[in-house]
């Protein structure tokens, strides 16, 4: 009996262990974003950590708003454009309180959102662009008020 | 006795009951003879706790300084982790990012400068990487928890001045037993609470030996004077089973061992995420160690070991998502040989050690894989005449760190494919006067080297649960340091004195530090393993008395100045004065005992890096030990921070959020079999 249990523990020893690994993904190196709407006007501009003094997304109450387009800025703040291409990468937003606002998807656009107003107040969201369902790129909290 | 005519005749002997006859003048007279009866009688003694140790060498004790705890010491600091458990030894602090992840600290240094060592093979988890990185040991099952310097460390470590924590549980038995034996064990503490059931049991069959050891934790969230802290709670899986074959002078034997564990790292401050991180870590480690008794002249006996160990550790944002993912396979095979008396030296070792380790990366980090081998040779020698001691260890280590290729790494400025090599020289020297009766004093020197880690040479990008982006540095040399150390020891009756003190300098300290820049696409602040010359000091203090007939006391007082040498600025993650102060009363099986632990604020800080406030606590423990037929209990109950005090630990790298635990109600109960 003790022979065999230690043939068998002999036997379990060292047998390779071959696992894979969640191999990494080259990654998208963005430093800011801004928001344009129909207009081609910036209604958000964000930056290395700040939000441009002023800027808060404004929300009317029961109104869906205008589609609002989002790129990205280089270190050099220099215009990237979204992934596109890429299905392993999408939009994601964290809204404070999901009470006041709501966000959308413009219709067949990955990179472009809307919003319609629940309650009148303030809150903040966090935009990210999410890869393989992590952040590559996320910004502050910013404003946004409800009327 | 004689008495009036009358003889009696008194019988008396330990085990049996006190037995008389009277004779008189006439009966003895009559010559007549006479049977006396005695009867046995069991004596029943308060239980009595033996406990072995056997030290090579002379001197041993004081000229490898060692810090042993063990038996109802040990029982009585038992906490959840390696770390909380010595955090009040001498010279010993904890770096913690949570109660889960927290290793030892020894005279400021961590990491990879301090091994810990399981039954001598040494722990190749990722704990000596990350502050979020969990020592993958249960401290509940281990019999013995030493601390040891000195230069018989070279035969582990390069480096002299770091340290050793070893623990004895003897998972695989290389000496025969003579019956089943074990121990089962509960361990409770409120302020998570945290539940533990352990079992540990030794088989003898003929030559085989066969052992067997499970324990599981479960803890919750954590609660402090400020409410609950979310996302601090964990659980633990603990398993082994070994078997070994004993001979008169060989013995052999194997271990599977299996750890896995899962904990949180809390989030909601700046660089964190909300949430916080989940992190699972499972080790599977498959083990051989055996012990040949060599009969010539020169060597006695040849320790070797092979270890192969598989650590996978995934870290979760809240989402569940993988932010981080590492898979470590390390083999390693060392022998050990100890020689008889040779030239003037009394005793020495030589050991070699081959090491590999394949270390892989994925998820959102994008440090390549890389592979690590390792050969190592170490010398000890210990000489003794009269009053003198002398010892001293030398080691060698070749080293190649070869990284794959990286395709993630785009036009970045380091060279993260750079293949290294290494060529490391240690050594260190003990002398030891021992002048009076009961004084010793003692002085150490060593020159000290250290090859980066994988990680120091080639970390790139976000680590989640660590909160920063890490940043390595591939061209990277040895860190080399030279120490010494002064010590004094006195021992005479009820009382003793220990004073240590030491400086370390580095020629090139590594560590990570707060470049005070952001990564701006994921927010973390940046670290970057960076290089300086350092300079560690300090002094250690330590008194006994019984101040009176089973009532003792002890002191003790660790303090550690460390400053990068150009500068004189502060180096980070250094701890403060900490003053700890003991009374127990000891009365049969009872122990009764009161602990406060005063610890002095630390506005010696790095950049970016926050100061602490001072703080002290008091904690009060009993203990009870009993025995049952062949069955010994141990029963500790004690109350850690009875004032409920919000108190901060500086070497948390989320003190900004995390206080250490309030009142904590802790009952340990052992049972030895």
């Amino acid at each position: 009996m003790s022979k065999i249990l230690l043939l068998a523990l002999c036997i379990g020893l060292f047998s390779s262990c071959k696992e894979d690994i969640t191999e990494p993904e080259e990654h998208f190196e963005g430093e800011g974003l801004f928001l344009l709407n129909t207009k081609k006007d910036t209604v958000i501009y964000y930056f290395q950590g700040k939000v441009r003094a002023g800027d808060t997304l404004r929300s009317i109450i029961n109104t869906t708003s205008e589609n609002l387009d989002l790129y990205f800025l280089d270190a050099d703040k220099k215009t990237l454009n979204p992934p596109y291409e890429e299905e392993d990468h999408s939009l994601d937003w964290v809204i404070t309180d999901t009470s006041i606002v709501k966000f959308n998807f413009a219709a067949g656009k990955k990179y472009s959102i809307n919003h319609t107003g629940k309650k009148v107040g303030s809150t903040t969201f966090e935009l990210q662009l999410l890869h393989q369902g992590h952040p590559d790129f996320r910004t502050v909290l910013i404003p946004v008020q409800v009327k | 006795m004689h008495n009036f005519n009358q003889y009696v005749i008194r019988t008396e002997r330990i085990g049996y009951k006190p037995t008389e006859i009277v004779l008189s003048d006439k009966v003895l007279k009559s010559k007549q003879k006479h049977i006396l009866h005695i009867y046995s009688l069991p004596i029943q003694t308060g239980s009595i706790i033996v406990k072995g140790e056997h030290d090579d060498y002379l001197f041993d004790e004081s000229i490898s300084p060692k810090i042993v705890l063990r038996g109802k010491e040990l029982q009585r600091d038992l906490s959840s982790t390696l770390a909380s458990t010595l955090k009040n030894e001498l010279g010993v602090s904890m770096r913690a990012m949570g109660p889960a992840p927290s290793r030892p600290v020894l005279r400021g240094l961590g990491g990879d400068r301090i091994v810990i060592s399981e039954d001598g093979i040494k722990n190749d988890d990722l704990s000596s990487t990350s502050p979020d990185h969990a020592v993958t040991i249960e401290p509940f099952s281990v019999d013995r928890i030493e601390i040891i310097r000195g230069p018989k460390i070279l035969l582990r470590t390069g480096m002299a001045n770091g340290g050793v924590i070893q623990l004895v549980r003897d998972e695989i038995p290389l000496k025969l037993i003579s019956r089943f034996t074990g121990n089962a064990g509960l361990y409770f503490e409120s302020a998570n609470k945290g539940f533990l059931g352990s079992s540990t049991f030794s088989l003898p069959i003929n030559k085989f030996i066969f052992r067997g050891e499970f324990s599981k934790k479960n803890a919750g969230n954590i609660s402090s004077p400020i409410g609950e802290l979310k996302n601090t709670s964990f659980d633990v899986l603990n398993g082994s089973l070994a078997s070994s074959f004993v001979d008169e002078n060989f013995a052999i034997g194997a271990n599977i061992k299996v750890y896995e564990t899962r904990y949180g790292i809390p989030g909601g401050f700046v660089g964190a995420h909300p949430n916080g991180v989940d992190i699972e870590i499972s080790k599977l480690q498959n083990q051989i160690k055996g012990i040949l008794k060599v009969n010539n002249n020169f060597i006695s006996e040849l320790n070797f070991h092979v270890n192969q160990l598989h650590l996978r550790q995934k870290e979760f944002e809240k989402k569940g998502f993988i932010g981080a993912d590492f898979l470590v396979n390390h083999l390693t095979f060392g022998v050990d040989a100890s020689h008889k008396e040779f030239l003037n030296f009394n005793n020495g070792n030589f050991a070699i050690s081959l090491e590999e380790r394949d270390y892989r990366v994925g998820g959102f980090v994008f440090t390549p894989t890389t592979k690590l081998q390792n050969f190592s040779a170490a010398i000890f020698e210990s000489w003794k005449e009269d009053d003198f001691a002398i010892q001293f260890g030398i080691r060698n280590e070749i080293a190649s760190i070869t990284p794959s290729e990286n395709k993630y790494l785009g036009n970045d400025i380091l060279d993260l494919n750079k293949k290294r090599n290494f060529w490391i020289t240690s050594g260190a020297l003990s002398l030891l006067y021992h002048f009076e009766e009961f004084s010793h004093f003692g002085f150490t020197i060593n020159k000290s080297s250290r090859i980066p880690t994988i990680e120091e040479l080639f970390s790139k990008g976000p680590h989640l649960a660590a909160y920063s982006f890490e940043v390595g540095n591939p061209d990277l040399s040895e860190e080399k340091s030279i120490g010494s150390e002064l010590f004094y020891h006195f021992e005479k009756d009820n009382f003793s004195i220990l004073v240590n003190g030491f400086y370390n300098y580095f020629f090139d300290f590594i560590t990570p530090r707060n470049t005070g820049q952001t990564n701006w696409a994921t927010l973390l602040p940046i670290y970057q393993t960076s290089l300086a010359a350092a300079e560690f000091k300090g002094i250690e203090l330590e008194i006994k008395k019984d101040i009176f007939n089973n009532f003792n006391s002890n002191f003790t007082l660790s303090y550690t100045d460390g400053s990068f040498a150009k500068t004189k600025k502060p180096l980070p993650a250094i701890p403060p004065l900490k003053i700890f102060l003991g009374f127990d009363y000891k009365y049969s099986d009872f122990t009764i005992g009161f602990t406060r632990e005063f610890t002095d604020k630390q506005n010696k800080v790095d950049e970016f890096e926050l100061p602490t406030e001072k703080y002290a606590i008091s904690n009060l423990y009993f203990q009870y030990s009993f025995l049952n037929d062949l069955q010994l209990y141990n029963f500790t109950f004690s109350v850690e921070n009875i004032f409920n005090k919000t108190y901060y630990n500086h070497l948390s790298r989320i003190k900004s959020i995390l206080p250490e635990s309030g009142r904590n109600i802790k009952f340990i109960l052992r049972m030895y079999f």
